[in-house]
Order: C-alpha cells, then sequence, then structure tokens
C-alpha cells in the first residue's frame, strides 16, 4: 500500500472526527431523542414511598437539589442527606439531564 | 488529472479550517463590562442599554458562582439558587452575583412547599399540608421573612394547580375557592415581606400527568383551572409562569405548548400587568418539541410569545449567550420588534425598584 494512501486514510479519519465535533449538536441530537423515548425513570420518594416523577419535569427537579450521589446502580438527588423526600434517577435519566446542559451529577 | 498528493493538500486544508472552527468554539467567552449603562441613583435609561444587554435582562439562568462575574458583564436579569448546605451558602451566592452587578439581579428559589431548598436550616409545611386561608398568610409571611434575609426577592411560588396528582404537596389542599384563598393569602404573606411571588403553572393541571413516560404533555382546561389564577391577579401577585402545557377548553394554546402560543400569553398579558415568566426552557415539555437543531427557533418563539422572563438553566453560559444572540438576529431582522423588548425590560427595572427612563 502506498504511503500517501495510508496517510491519506489517516487525514481523512481526522477530518472526521473534526466534523463531527463541530456538528455535535446534530448528532447528539439523536442521542438525546433516543432518551428521551426511553424508559428512563424518575421517581419522588417520602418517607420510603415511591412515585413516579414524568421525565418531563425530573431534571429540573433534580437541579433544585443540592447534591446528587451515585447510589444502587442510579442517583439520590436531595436537599439535605437526612431529609426524608429526596428524588431518585437512573442513570439514563442522569444522562438525559446532562446532555440536556443541566447541572447535575 | 486527480491524483494522491491533491486529496492529501485537500484534506490538510480542510483540517486546517475544521481546527480553526473547533478552537473558536472552545475559547473562552469575551464580554465586555458595561460600562455604557447610564444609573443615577437608581434612575436607569432604557436606551444606554444595548439590545443585547435588554434580551440579556429577560433571562433568569442557574446560579453557577463560577458563572458570577460573566453574568453581571452580560447583565443577565436574575439567577436561580437550588439548594444550599447552610444559610452561609446562600449569603455567599447571593453576594457573589449581587455585589459588583450594575443591575441588581432578581434571585429566585423554588420555595414552593415540597421539596425544600432550606431544608437543612429551616422547615416548612407543603402547601399541601396547609389548613385555612390564615395559616396560608402565616406561612407566605415566614418563608418570606427567611428569603428576605437571604436577599433573595423572588419565590416561584404559590403553585396554583387545583391539584398534584404527582408528589400530592405542591398543591393547596381544598375546593377551588378554597384553593383560590389560600393561594391568594400566602402570596400576600410573602409580598409584604419584598418578596416577588410568581403562581404557577398557568393555566393549569400541568401536576396531573396521565402518562409520566410522555415528554409533550397535554391537558383541558377548564374555567376552574382558571380561577385561583384570577385571584391571585386581584390580590396584586408579582408573576405568573407559564406551564409548556399543551392546552385546550377554557386556554387554547393551539396545539403548541403554551409557553410558546401566543394565544395563551397574549391573552394572559390583557389580563394581567406583571411579570410573565416562562417554564424552565429545557423541561422535555417545550425543549421536545422542536428539534435539537431548532433551539434557537425555540427561544425567539418565547420572546415573541409575549413574556417577561425566560427562565434557561443550561449550565454554560456560551449557550445563554447563544439565546442572547438569536433573540438580537430576530429584532434586527424585524421578527420581533425592539418595543415589544422594552415593554418587558421597563417592567424587569420596575420589578427591580429601578425609575426607567428613555
Amino acid at each position: 500500500m502506498k504511503p500517501v494512501f495510508v496517510v491519506n486514510i489517516a487525514l481523512l479519519l481526522v477530518a472526521t472526527v473534526l466534523l463531527m465535533v463541530n456538528v455535535s449538536p446534530a448528532f447528539t441530537g439523536g442521542s438525546i431523542t433516543s432518551l428521551e423515548n426511553s424508559d428512563a425513570t424518575c421517581a419522588y420518594s417520602e418517607d420510603g414511598v415511591l412515585a413516579t416523577l414524568p421525565k418531563e419535569q425530573c431534571c429540573y427537579e433534580a437541579v433544585k437539589q443540592y447534591a446528587c450521589e451515585k447510589d444502587d446502580g442510579g442517583y439520590r438527588c436531595y436537599a439535605s442527606p437526612e431529609s426524608s423526600r429526596f428524588l431518585v434517577l437512573d442513570q439514563d435519566m442522569m444522562t438525559l439531564c446532562q446532555k440536556r446542559g443541566y447541572d447535575v451529577g | 488529472m486527480w491524483d494522491s498528493w491533491k486529496t492529501t493538500k485537500v484534506l490538510l486544508i480542510l483540517i486546517l479550517v475544521l481546527s480553526l472552527v473547533t478552537l473558536r468554539g472552545q475559547l473562552p467567552l469575551q464580554v465586555d463590562e458595561p460600562s455604557n449603562v447610564v444609573i443615577d441613583e437608581n434612575v436607569i435609561s432604557l436606551q444606554s442599554l444595548t439590545l443585547k444587554q435588554k434580551i440579556a435582562q429577560m433571562i433568569l439562568v442557574y446560579g453557577k458562582d463560577s458563572n458570577a462575574e460573566l453574568y453581571q458583564k452580560m447583565l443577565i436579569g436574575g439567577v436561580y439558587l437550588g439548594a444550599k448546605r447552610q444559610e452561609a451558602d446562600f449569603n455567599d451566592a447571593v453576594s457573589s452575583f449581587q455585589e459588583k452587578a450594575t443591575i441588581p439581579l432578581l434571585v429566585a428559589v423554588d420555595l414552593e412547599g415540597c421539596l425544600n431548598p432550606f431544608e437543612n436550616f429551616a422547615q416548612f409545611p407543603s402547601l399541601a399540608e396547609i389548613n385555612t386561608s390564615d395559616e396560608a398568610y402565616a406561612v407566605g409571611k415566614r418563608e418570606g421573612e427567611l428569603l428576605s434575609s437571604l436577599r433573595i426577592n423572588v419565590n416561584l411560588a404559590p403553585v396554583l394547580d387545583l391539584k398534584d396528582d404527582i408528589l400530592h404537596c405542591r398543591s393547596f389542599s381544598g375546593s377551588t375557592e378554597e384553593v383560590s384563598e389560600k393561594g391568594a393569602r400566602y402570596l400576600a404573606g410573602l409580598q409584604e415581606q419584598e418578596v416577588l411571588a410568581v403562581g404557577k403553572h398557568y393555566p393549569g393541571k400541568t401536576l396531573s400527568v396521565d402518562d409520566s413516560h410522555k415528554t409533550i404533555v397535554s391537558a383541558t382546561i377548564g374555567e376552574d383551572d382558571l380561577v385561583p389564577f384570577k385571584e391571585a391577579m386581584t390580590n396584586d401577585v408579582s408573576g405568573i409562569m407559564v406551564s409548556h402545557v399543551i392546552s385546550s377548553g377554557a386556554v387554547d394554546s393551539e396545539g403548541r405548548p403554551s409557553g410558546v402560543s401566543p394565544a395563551v400569553v397574549s391573552s394572559l398579558r390583557q389580563q394581567f400587568s406583571g411579570l410573565i415568566f416562562s417554564d424552565e426552557v429545557g423541561m422535555l415539555g417545550l425543549a421536545g418539541f422542536y428539534k435539537p437543531a431548532e433551539v434557537n427557533i425555540m427561544y425567539v418563539d418565547l420572546v415573541k410569545a409575549g413574556h417577561d422572563l425566560i427562565l434557561n438553566f443550561d449550565r454554560d453560559p456560551k449557550n445563554i449567550y447563544r439565546m442572547i444572540r438569536a433573540v438580537e438576529k430576530a429584532v434586527e431582522n424585524g421578527e420581533i420588534s425592539e418595543e415589544r423588548i422594552d415593554s418587558s425590560v421597563r417592567r424587569i427595572l420596575t420589578a427591580k425598584g429601578m425609575t426607567v427612563v428613555e
């Protein structure tokens, strides 16, 4: 294989990566859409009782909290670590919130 | 004849161009000091603000301390604070945003009576636990005293939805009349402490969800749903927040999320002279209505609908700046009039206690 051909293949790969970085809103848009349509889950826990929190409201509720900590494969988001009220997000939901630009996790 | 070396040259030029574009995107945002703004003893000249600065006044951002200086330079209108460990942390956060601010910022929280951002040092009943309108007034007053002591001047509360079917704690309990009266008394107690109350989520039924997996939410609004909002407006609530619900019935958003429905927001404007807030723009009920590449269209639609203040909690100031640029371009190309921007900024600056002159 001619060296120049190998060089061109390498340059093409670099150019492709740079192009994808720059069109990332369109590129990641598909991944955000797939997360929005996924079974990403979010719940509100009060005194040990879980209630489903709609995806539509979850990220906004999560960003209000003091912290989100990893917990049992997902995240526990709370205003106070001792509080009996907190949110439970799975990894997909946390990823969705972060891709949506929220300062969580 | 095309040969491999020509291909190499083309690819190198392409990589150079793409690298420059990538680097440009990584450069920190540069914003000039707002030395153009004319303020004299709380009297501000509206026309001394640039168009970008006026648009920035219409945005309420997530209050990350590391962005304070940049947002001050941009003349962002307000910041939102989430939960913190102790009172001193709130004081520090407020100071970081207000001390060097050319125009004072609105500082907002969600003390809406369920998940409590002050839980580490102050407890309050949920709205659902409030039994009487006198109690609602007392809770509003107590919450207002705390917020005022922390120099927080906006509470994105009370929730005026008739029911909270999700968390079962954010709405007042009782009949439509009882919810309305409690809402009015709560906001009276709050606003007497010089904290702006924002009734939400107009036109209602935001907390009644039939499918938690849906991101776009629709609801049929009845006349009853509007009663608490009308009562709040009669009782001089400072602001009303419009939800992203696609509404029909007594309030028809014409197939669009209410927040980007001129029909909904303009109809509200006809009844209400205070501040109209959008709900946060990253929420899927709004963001999911647009394709990812249409985010600039969404920003322009929010302003065209008629909001005074738009909540955008994107953590990256560059995205906030992109929002400002998108709206600025819409004004420059005539899609939005500058008077439309000016009318909102006058309301915002007046709410901040300033006297506005042209």
